[in-house]
């Protein structure tokens, strides 16, 4: 009977936490737990607050620029004492910068490609230059980070020493996510009503997105699944800290979602050649900076075949995958990831520093 | 759409086999006093997991097929469309027929709205001045606001009389 009383109040708990999120519109800056490593902001414009994290004992000259997804708040990176992408570079000697990105309003729904890259993430580069005086800076994208990296990386190849992608949805032809053959039948039109009605696409539908792709998880068995961990160390607090990032969703800009929706994932514009942002084309193999591709191979957000057929299409000759044997966020908070995937990224980055 | 009925199949099977043979066997060891309670539960959570594992499949099987992908499509379409014409509607109806018959609309409740906030905001610096000309006025004695200089006696500096701030005017403001 205990086991039903408690795994029917996790339940509930996570039921009325997810009705106040709702409630509260899901993410913002103000919703964000206390950050684990110390940072300052060192630069705002736009929709993006630049965040640096100073090494204690800086060891590497190239700073590191990480580009986050836009679709949830950041913290995922710095989850814990411990559990830290961020924590572990910075211990490593690395300068890391990262881009904090604020949630569009109606009047932001204009911003595209164009704007982020062009503009956020030129911004962000021009500003870690000027800081360690250097020309070219590192990049570190993950999930729509990546692409966002990918694309000012083929734009603007001069900046760039070396490029790390995590979890990129590149070729998005494969369809070995079940969830993704849905995407097929949204069309344009839908597309076009959403950003009508609403300027961006809502934070509760992105959310209601991320539910689907795993519904009788996200319904029942994470649940289940903090009573059955329940006495393991640390298990609540990850939980409660993990289930808060679920939430943690924020709009996407209006033009992008359109673009993201009819360039990438209907017509696979960027591996097949064809994206071009602010008229310009993105040509991949402009892209000559060492590339290390890092892939999840549980992923079940971005199929691991949807990443891995990046390298053939840069121009770069330094270029590797990593496949982890771990899933899409389990990347960047599994203790597998944080004690084995992110030292050798580290690794790869310190080599590639002169 | 073949593979993904073999998968369910295989799910079904590790489902009815854990819960209709290794479950019930497990209860009837656990009755008659020759397994204990752990072995029972282990067993328990088999059975739970084979269940999630078939439910999991069910629904990526209902993902890859099309006639739920183009069901689930429309109905998204016709709900945008129904809101977007809700929408357009209601503004039809609040922003033209609505001020026809004489009540306020949306943005004008609004912008009264912020012309109060505005005024409290005003009446907030008025007190706290006020405030802070009394506590002046009590920290060092020999320094009395003007208008109380004239109730005690004191003459204008300008030859005409200085009245206190009235407040009667910030009561209806706050009211």
């Amino acid at each position: 009977m205990s086991l039903l009383n408690e795994i029917a109040e996790f339940w509930m708990d996570g039921t009325i936490r997810a009705v106040e999120a709702f409630g509260q519109g899901y993410g913002s800056p103000a919703t964000d737990p206390p950050a684990t490593t110390p940072y300052r902001v060192v630069y705002e414009s736009g929709l993006l607050r630049l965040r640096h994290y100073e090494a204690p004992e800086r060891r590497f000259k190239t700073p590191l620029l990480i580009v986050y997804a836009l679709i949830k708040r950041p913290f995922i990176l710095d989850l814990l004492p411990g559990k830290s992408v961020v924590e572990s570079l910075v211990q490593r000697g690395f300068d890391v910068y990262l881009t904090d990105w604020l949630p569009p309003a109606r009047e932001d729904s204009w911003r595209g490609f164009d704007a982020y890259v062009n503009g956020d993430i030129a911004d962000a580069v021009r500003v870690l230059q000027i800081q360690n005086g250097v020309e070219r800076v590192n990049l570190l994208g993950y999930c729509l980070g990546a692409l966002l990296s990918l694309i000012y990386s083929a734009l603007h190849p001069a900046n760039v020493r070396g490029l790390i992608t995590l979890t990129v949805p590149f070729d998005m032809s494969v369809r070995d996510l079940p969830f993704y053959n849905l995407v097929d039948f949204i069309t344009d039109d839908v597309i076009e009503l959403v950003t009508r009605i609403y300027g961006n696409c809502p934070a509760w539908m992105i959310n209601g997105g991320f539910n689907l792709m795993a519904p009788v998880h996200h319904a029942l068995d994470k649940y289940v699944g903090r009573y059955r961990n329940g006495r393991r160390d640390g298990y609540a607090e990850m939980f409660e800290l993990f289930e808060r990032w679920m939430r943690s969703d924020i709009p996407l800009a209006g033009q992008l979602y359109r673009e993201m929706h009819q360039l990438i994932f209907r017509r696979n514009a960027l591996k097949r050649g064809e994206l071009r942002v602010a008229g310009q084309p993105v040509d991949l193999r402009r892209i000559t900076c060492p590339l290390l591709n890092v892939v999840a191979e549980q992923d079940d957000v971005v199929h691991p075949r949807s990443s891995l057929g990046l390298l053939e299409h840069v121009g770069s000759t330094d270029k590797r995958n990593i496949t982890f044997p771990t899933g899409h966020i389990g990347a960047v908070v599994s203790a597998g990831a944080i004690s084995k995937l992110w030292p050798q990224v580290g690794r790869w980055l310190a080599e590639h520093d002169q | 759409m073949l593979g993904n009925q073999s998968f369910v199949l295989d799910r079904l099977s590790t489902f009815i086999e854990t819960a209709w043979l290794d479950f019930p066997a497990e209860v009837t060891k656990a009755l008659a006093g020759v397994s204990d309670d752990d072995q029972l539960q282990r067993v328990g959570w088999k059975v739970y997991d084979a269940w999630i594992g078939l439910a999991n499949e069910l629904t990526n099987t209902l993902y890859s097929d099309p006639l739920f992908g183009e069901v689930s499509g429309r109905v998204i379409e016709t709900a945008l469309r129904l809101r977007h014409l809700a929408g357009a509607a209601a503004a039809a109806f609040f922003g033209n027929f609505w001020p026809l018959i004489g009540l306020p609309t949306h943005r004008e409740l609004v912008a009264l709205r912020q012309e109060l906030l505005a005024l409290r905001e005003e009446l907030r610096s008025f007190a706290h001045l006020s405030d802070a000309h009394d506590r002046l006025a009590s920290d060092s004695p020999s320094v009395v606001p003007l208008w109380k200089q004239t109730q005690t006696g004191y003459g204008p500096a300008n030859g005409h009389p200085i009245r206190p701030p009235s407040r009667q005017g910030e009561r209806n403001v706050a009211a």
